[in-house]
């Protein structure tokens, strides 16, 4: 709805077309992310490569690759993008020991309730945003204290 | 009188005469001694052939001279017992000859009246060769008892078995059989000992007569008897007796048919432990199978759930909006005929608590069936027992809707040490026999409770309850009162292992007509 949220891009991922529709429907209803859905986690992937993405959320069982390996090759390409995987109930201890493997952000399981969903894609975003931003602010700390280094050679210079 | 008394001297001369005659030709050496000094006052030939002396050295020798020197007393004897006696027989002596041999005699002595006197004859017969064949045949004799003493087996001969038996021979072993057990028990002896039981191991046989049996004595010892007949020299009946002492034998085989036969009896009951094995495990197979397709069932419902109860909450979500967006508008008076449009949308708006509800509905059953699954909790887990009930109940209410009414009297438990889907299964075999108890309309009342040590959970139906006959059996595999193909038999018996392998406890309650209870007593560690 704010500025901030239409120039965040979601990527969902589901072998499923309606699971796909649905949160796409229930994102564009509440909130401005932009958001991108892709059937085929090869195809996300290639997205993911050439655009700046905010966050992904992965169905873990699906034909091409399941959703840990699909978010592991996320993490080597965009390792700051916060990973959320959608689980049904078959595969949740798998999820949930992938979580350190792959470094999920959160595992949400179907049937997923939307005010959570949303309060977990907020979070991640959020996370991801603050961690930007503190790496900005450390690049500027960086780079005065740069300058600081500068100066106070040409200070020592100037006066030895 | 003087020619009778003539012809009387005349036939007494004749006769001695012949008497002489006999004498001195008999085979027989034969010495005529003086009763009062033992001298020899008359020989026949014979006794200088035997003796090797001369008729000359003979006659005048004391006869105990004749014996050798460790023989003297015997001569003695002999000369005072057949002035005593009037006759005597010897037939161990012997007599010294000339040449310095021993020659074995039978001696046969009497008084006898010698015209007016009276002197002793003396009967001498070289013995020396029926001495020796009767020595050697003493020897044999003692050879062959030797042998028949050494034997390991008793043997025995009875003669006369047909009239009054007596003992002919008894081997050493024989004697000692039967002294060993001379207890009072056991009095009698080896051919007159009574004996509890016989039994016959070799039937009379015509040809061979041979007979056998084992003889099985009060003292506990087991004897094998063979038993031969024959005709003796004497023409009666006599019984060889072959007694081997089987004891140790017989209880060896006793020992060993009690080991076989316990060896037997462990194989069944290892049998039938295996048999309650395998059932469990099929069983525990054919749950981790269900398991498995519950979980799967409940990942495909899972995501098409997903996607309705989203899609739900999205079109409220809209339905709210585009409402208050038509209040807005009609509050401010843009939309002349709206209250039928709200009245749409609110109509809309109430189904949505169906929705909600059948929807929850649905997500809870998919979680019960998991949860009695328990795929992600095969392991030993605290449990909360109530959770286990309570999702078995929800997975099985299709048996009992509007038929069987479900109280439940939770207590406090405490979290149970336990497999939770072994334990699920449990009360999911107890709730589906109790319905199947209820022929028509009835009750199942579910109460929990808890010690220090352990919890109970009671579950009671008002079915049609168990005959007294039956209550013992009915946690036997197999053992069904169902008809044929409504139950496996296998259900109760499952539930027992289940509740053996938790180190818990089952206890049935039952009335016919009145109901069941079945008692769960489980240690919370």
């Amino acid at each position: 709805m704010s500025q901030e949220e239409s120039r965040t891009t979601i990527v969902l991922v589901d072998d499923e077309d309606m699971v796909l529709t649905s949160l796409s429907s229930f994102l564009s209803l509440e909130t401005d992310y932009h958001v991108e859905t892709f059937l085929n986690p090869e195809k996300a992937l290639d997205f993911i490569k050439d655009n700046e993405i905010d966050l992904v959320l992965s169905d873990y069982l699906m034909p091409e690759m399941d959703g840990i390996t699909f978010l592991g090759e996320v993490r080597k390409i965009r390792p700051d993008a916060p990973r959320v995987i959608l689980t049904g109930y078959a595969d949740k201890e798998n999820a949930i020991k992938a979580i350190n493997e792959v470094g999920l952000f959160q595992y949400i399981e179907k049937p997923w309730d939307n005010d959570d969903l949303l309060i977990i894609l907020r979070n991640g975003i959020e996370r991801k945003q603050l961690m930007k931003q503190l790496e900005e602010k450390i690049a500027e700390i960086n780079d005065a204290y740069g300058d600081l280094q500068t100066m106070h050679k040409q200070i020592l210079k100037t006066f030895v | 009188m003087n020619a009778t008394g003539k012809d009387e001297m005349q036939t007494l001369r004749e006769s001695e005469e012949k008497y002489r005659k006999m004498i001195e030709n008999a085979n027989d050496a034969i010495f005529a001694i003086d009763t009062e000094t033992a001298r020899i006052i008359e020989i026949n030939p014979k006794a200088e052939e035997l003796t090797g002396f001369p008729a000359s050295k003979l006659i005048g020798m004391n006869v105990r001279d004749l014996h050798p020197a460790d023989e003297k007393d015997a001569a003695d004897h002999l000369f005072k017992e057949v002035l005593r006696k009037g006759c005597a027989v010897y037939n161990d002596l012997h007599f010294m000859t000339r040449s310095g041999t021993k020659v074995a005699v039978d001696v046969s002595a009497s008084v006898i009246s010698y015209g007016s006197k009276k002197i002793i004859q003396r009967i001498c017969r070289d013995v020396t060769e029926r001495r020796k064949l009767q020595e050697m045949q003493e020897a044999q004799r003692v050879y062959y008892e030797f042998i028949l003493n050494m034997m390991p087996v008793g043997l025995g001969v009875l003669r006369d078995v047909n009239a009054v038996p007596s003992v002919e021979f008894e081997n050493k072993r024989l004697k000692e059989m039967f002294s060993e057990s001379a207890e009072d028990s056991a009095t009698g002896r080896w051919y007159d000992r009574p004996f509890q039981t016989g039994v016959p191991t070799k039937a009379m046989i015509d040809d061979t007569g041979v007979y056998a049996e084992e003889r099985y004595y009060k003292d506990g010892r087991v004897y094998q008897f063979t038993l031969s007949y024959y005709r003796n020299l004497e023409g009666s009946w006599s019984e060889l007796q072959l007694i081997r002492d089987v004891t140790e034998r017989r209880k060896l085989e006793d020992a060993l048919r009690a080991a076989k036969e316990h060896l037997e009896q462990k194989v069944e009951e290892r049998t039938l432990e295996l048999r309650k094995k395998q059932s469990q495990l099929v069983q525990s197979e054919k749950m981790a199978a269900l398991g498995h397709l519950v979980a799967g069932v409940a990942h495909e419902i899972n995501t098409p759930l997903g996607a309705l109860k989203s899609n739900n909450d999205l079109a409220i979500r809209s339905l709210t909006r585009i409402k208050s967006y038509l209040e807005e508008r009609a509050q401010s008076g843009l939309l002349p005929n709206h209250t039928d449009i709200i009245k749409l949308v609110s109509s809309v708006e109430g189904l949505d608590t169906i929705n909600k509800t059948a929807l929850e509905r649905i997500v809870t059953i998919v979680r019960s069936l998991r949860d009695f699954a328990r795929l992600d909790q095969a392991d030993q887990d605290e449990v909360d027992i109530h959770e286990g009930l309570d999702s078995t109940l929800t997975l099985v209410h299709h048996q009992f809707k509007n038929r069987v009414n479900i109280h439940r009297d939770y207590g406090k438990l405490p979290k149970v040490s336990c497999f939770p889907n072994q334990l699920n299964q449990v009360f999911m075999n107890i709730l589906v026999n109790s319905s199947q108890a209820i022929e028509d309309k009835g009750d199942i009342f579910i109460k929990t409770y808890s010690s220090a040590d352990r919890v109970v959970i009671e579950i009671r139906d008002t079915g049609r309850g168990i005959p007294k006959e039956s209550l013992d059996k009915i946690f036997d595999p197999g053992f069904t009162t169902k008809g044929a193909g409504v139950g496996t038999g296998l259900g109760l018996s499952i539930v027992y292992q289940i509740i053996q392998d938790h180190r818990g406890e089952i206890k049935v309650d039952s009335e016919v007509g009145k109901g069941t209870t079945l008692r769960i007593i489980l240690p919370i560690r």
